[in-house]
């Protein structure tokens, strides 16, 4: 069974936002709301043994989507790929998945489809074209891998198996994006 | 989070007419209010039906309501079925209250009890997310039912010794003082739990509600209006109140029915003030983007 989702290596990740940028050009994403971002963590540590890293966010696409759980329409849905996504012709735009999302990573459209909800789609107009997203595709250091994770062969699966891992914090949604990260100590809770 | 208002508007009405709901039921199996179960039923009803039309101006597309069952499961939904079942139950009853049929009035009365109960701890339930330490705990819902039985029984009282008869004044003010403690007890127990919830953060702090940028709200809006005031206003109608043997004078009758209206106003400033601080607490547990 196919699962796609991605794996970011931060050791390789040179936080110059460009995953940010084309992911509003692909997805034509509006003035003020993103579907991806680029955080700094650190620097942490005591100098001159100072450390810092970037964290890519964006939807975590997860196993058990909350957001999925909580929405009244059905709108919100899981593809059996894996894919989590949002039916703009079915939502409401009632937020409840915008609060049962555990990372803020979901936003009330007020700009070009108004009255809805938006989020990272995993590009999944290009993932049905037999392409990869956007933020993949054009990530300058190679640090974003998408494929499917049940495919040991997949880039995802061979960036998993070859790296310490991380997830951002599970409160039982099952985040399914994994971090790699050997040369900084990870700073979230997982 | 922002303070949402039309949910917040939404749960306080609910919580009113929930609370005359079950103060309908009470009367019910004790055989009392029948001058104002009419005036009580549309009174619920009306407050119900204003919260339903407040939490539409919450939606970004009312006009896809009729997706709105596509997910049975989801606590929306469980949420939607309660409000229709209650607002059912009061219009059903508040015709039954022209006539006289006391079985029925009484079966339905009862159905009004229940729920007068369901429905607040339906509405909390579907803000329980584990995303939302501030909100995944059970004295939530309490919170939405107490607060609404305090309201509406005292409400229900003050319209009975506005309207009603003066026999039963005393039970009246008697359920209105439960549903004072029902009030105090479960807004205290939701604070409280605030220092239990899970990935502890400064923004869902005791010390933010206590000394914090949310202390005038706690303490004015929450520790004085919405519990100090009412428990003294309710104390007071008690000493007030005229005995039911007696009857009593006019004036003790003014005077107790005007602590009533005041202790209903204070519990609803409380209730809304509480719920500004319950969205202003409920930070998710990594706010990445938004």
């Amino acid at each position: 069974m196919t699962r796609y989702t991605m794996a970011i290596d931060l050791d390789s990740c040179i936080g110059c936002h460009s995953c940010a940028v084309v992911c509003k050009q692909e997805n034509n994403v509006g003035l003020g709301t993103f579907y991806s971002k680029v955080l700094t963590i650190g620097p942490s540590g005591t100098y001159p043994d100072l450390e810092m890293y970037y964290l890519p966010v964006a939807c975590q696409h997860c196993d058990n989507p909350q957001c999925v759980t909580v929405c009244p329409t059905g709108a919100s849905y899981k593809r059996e790929d894996g894919i989590v996504l949002v039916d703009h012709s079915k939502c409401i735009g009632c937020q409840y998945c915008v609060m049962a999302c555990p990372y803020g990573v979901r936003a009330y459209d007020n700009d070009r489809d108004k009255g809805v909800i938006e989020k990272c789609t995993l590009c999944a107009h290009l993932v049905d074209d037999g392409k990869k997203p956007a933020c993949v595709r054009h990530c300058p250091g190679q640090a974003r891998l998408f494929g499917d994770l049940d495919d040991p062969e997949s880039d995802v699966s061979k960036m998993i198996a070859s790296k310490q891992t991380h997830k951002l914090t599970d409160v039982g949604n099952a985040p399914s994006v994994t971090f790699g990260l050997d040369k900084c100590e990870w700073k979230g809770s997982n | 989070m922002d303070v949402q208002w039309p949910l917040l508007i939404f749960s306080v009405l609910l919580g009113m007419g929930s609370g005359l709901l079950v103060f309908i039921g009470i009367g019910e199996l004790k055989g009392a209010f029948k001058k104002v179960r009419f005036v009580l039923a549309v009174s619920a009803l009306v407050l119900l039906a204003a919260g339903g039309v407040a939490s539409t101006f919450h939606l970004g597309h009312i006009d896809r309501a009729f997706h709105i069952l596509g997910n049975l499961n989801s606590a929306f939904s469980h949420e939607l079925f309660a409000v229709a079942f209650a607002a059912l139950v009061a219009l059903v009853y508040a015709v039954l209250s022209r006539k006289d049929y006391p079985g029925a009035s009484k079966v339905v009365g009862i159905l009004a009890l229940i729920a007068g109960l369901v429905l607040p701890l339906t509405a909390g339930i579907s803000f329980m997310m584990p995303a939302r330490p501030a909100w995944d705990s059970f004295t939530l819902p309490l919170m939405y039912l107490g607060t609404g039985l305090g309201m509406g029984m005292v409400l229900g009282a003050a319209l009975v010794y506005a309207k009603g008869d003066a026999e039963d004044a005393p039970l009246a003010l008697r359920v209105a003082i439960i549903g004072v403690v029902c009030s105090i007890v479960t807004m205290v127990a939701y604070v409280g739990a605030l220092a239990l919830a899970p990935f502890a953060h400064e923004s869902r702090s005791l010390a933010r509600l206590f000394s914090g940028s949310l202390a005038v709200e706690f303490w004015v809006g929450v520790a004085l209006l919405g519990i100090v005031v009412p428990a003294v206003l309710v104390g007071l109608a008690a000493k007030r109140s005229p005995k039911a043997s007696t009857g009593g004078s006019a004036v003790a009758v003014k005077q107790t029915a005007g602590y009533l209206w005041a202790a209903f106003v204070c519990l609803v400033i409380g209730s809304v003030v509480l719920r500004v601080i319950m969205y202003a607490v409920a930070t998710s547990v990594e706010s990445l983007i938004y």
